[in-house]
């Protein structure tokens, strides 16, 4: 796994910051009129452009993730069939005028030839770092790839900073994931990579966790608008669920898309609520410390969710102090220890009702 | 390496000259409802997916996003909104009431195509969907192609090709 984040790129110096209940959300300048001028970027990459910045994450996140595998030098010999499966929502292309005049898949190319992969690039807005997770889990189970690396990526910009202050979802203060003040995100940059391996291929000591299942539904409500009853959080879970042979009550841990805009807090609780209706697994968030990644999030929950399992700990969820009324999971506290958790849960939401959730297993999973 | 698309009814009709209105949307609408409509018995449209790839991307949204942006440090909602690459397939979901997992990837050519037909295969075999429309968009001289194949749980799979303008 590799990340590059508003609290760093080192794995577990990023997950102990977790842990700890920090925050990259910072003040960031806006050369024009926005609700909020906090933001979460990727600090050691702000003086790049979008473009750059953004292509930069990926490569990164790439390298470390490969790093981290201990896969140096193995690429190119076409000895193990790659695939590079990358989402992200817009990408630079709001903002830069050589990325509009691109093939939207451009960036994920350059990258992609240095390694000798097959590039497989995709959009499903804030869906889109969970989404490629789900594509390189099925790539993996046809047994035509025996590797994908695979996340999200997504760059903080002038233009989405001022359409979602535009759009009214933007925060006027903190972000505040599942708890009664929330008003709004903030937004976040940032890039998450995980190498997908079948498990016949892996030693057993170099496995970090299982994607055990997957699922995704569409709201079918509107373009920005989710589904008031929250019909595709609820079916794209229970689908994850299904494919992952597994029971609502096996989950132990869930990570939630925690937006902390107020529609759709309430409506995930809900959702979870109606799913999570004898054990109570514990609900984190992690956007009150990264932001909201857009692209990116799905696959920095992701990483979140293994860390977890592998660390036995959850991490507060920052800048959330009064739990919303619909919310029946409990939350953690600070220094939230989880012994015994075996199976935990990611879920996704975004603008176009693209749902998408992922189960995961720990190593004794 | 290829996917077997049988058993498949590949015909591949022409619809050509179907005028149905300007956006993508409205293309992808049309060539998902023809293609939906003979099915007997109809689908559940809570397990109807559909996969879009291709060179088709809305360019033009967020083309206008960024100039408005530079020009009148403005953005619209609706432009951003619409700048979104799986704009079009949310629209036709929201039309249709189509609840089923939905994909959207940002370019096309054959790897895209086995992947998106793989996905179809594993959702309609896990049961998340009965049905899943995968639709390829190109454009071809200038007009708009719409490779629309249904795979399904049960039955043939069918393909067809609608091409407008």
């Amino acid at each position: 796994m590799g990340w590059e984040t508003p609290l760093g790129d080192d794995i577990a110096t990023v997950w102990q910051a977790l842990l700890d209940g920090a925050s990259g959300i910072t003040f960031v300048p806006c050369p024009v009129k926005i609700r909020n001028e906090r933001a979460a970027p990727v600090s050691s990459l702000a003086n790049l452009g979008p473009r750059e910045r953004f292509t930069e994450m990926v490569r990164r996140a790439v390298g470390r993730a490969l790093l981290n595998a201990e896969l140096r030098g193995s690429f190119g010999s076409g000895e193990v069939r790659t695939a590079l499966v990358i989402g992200t929502s817009h990408g630079a292309r709001l903002d830069d005028p050589i990325s509009i005049a691109e093939p939207p898949d451009a960036w994920l190319r350059g990258i992609a030839a240095d390694y000798d992969f097959l590039p497989i690039a995709l959009s499903t807005a804030c869906s889109s770092g969970a989404d490629a997770i789900l594509v390189g889990a099925a790539l993996i189970r046809s047994g035509l790839f025996e590797r994908v690396v695979c996340g999200g990526a997504d760059v903080l910009t002038h233009a989405k900073r001022k359409a979602h202050s535009t759009l009214g979802t933007m925060a006027t203060s903190e972000l505040r994931s599942f708890d009664v003040n929330r008003d709004g995100t903030l937004l976040g940059e940032g890039a998450g990579i995980v190498v997908l391996e079948p498990e016949c291929h892996l030693h057993p000591s170099s496995a970090l966790g299982f994607v055990l299942g997957c699922g995704a539904a569409n709201d079918a409500a509107g373009l920005t608008a989710p589904d008031r009853h929250g019909r595709g959080v609820k079916l794209a879970v229970r689908r994850a669920l299904t494919d992952a042979n597994l029971d609502a009550q096996d989950i132990d841990i869930v990570n939630g898309h925690g937006s902390g805009t107020p529609t759709n807090d309430v409506i995930e609780a809900a959702a979870y609520a109606d799913i999570f209706q004898t054990k109570k697994p514990i609900l984190f968030a992690t956007k009150g410390a990264f932001g909201h990644s857009l692209g990116a999030t799905g696959a920095l929950e992701a990483i979140s969710v293994i860390q977890a399992l592998r660390d036995r700990k959850i991490p507060p969820i920052v800048g959330t102090s009064c739990r919303l009324p619909e919310c029946t999971l409990p939350l953690p506290e600070a220094g939230c220890q989880i012994q015994g958790a075996r199976f935990g849960l990611s879920t996704t939401i975004g603008f176009g009702g693209f749902n998408t959730a992922i189960v995961f297993g720990g190593t004794e999973a | 390496m290829s996917i077997n698309l049988l058993p498949t009814e590949r015909a591949a009709i022409h619809h050509e000259g179907v005028e149905c209105g300007e956006t993508l949307a409205d293309q992808l609408r049309y060539a998902i409802t023809a293609t939906l409509g003979p099915l007997n018995p109809q689908p559940d449209v809570q397990e109807v997916g559909a996969i879009c790839f291709g060179d088709v991307q809305p360019t033009a949204a967020a083309k206008k996003v960024q100039e408005t942006f530079a020009e009148k440090a403005r953005v619209s909602p609706i432009d951003f909104v619409n700048a979104n690459p799986g704009a079009s397939l949310s629209i036709v979901c929201t039309e249709l009431q189509l609840r089923g997992p939905t994909l959207h990837f940002l370019m096309g050519g054959d790897a895209v195509r086995e992947t998106a037909l793989i996905l179809a295969f594993r959702w309609t075999t896990e049961e998340s969907a009965e049905v899943v429309v995968v639709a390829e968009i190109t454009m071809v001289n200038g007009r708009r192609a719409l490779d629309i194949t249904l795979v399904r749980r049960r039955g043939h799979n069918i393909r067809e090709v609608f091409i407008y303008g």
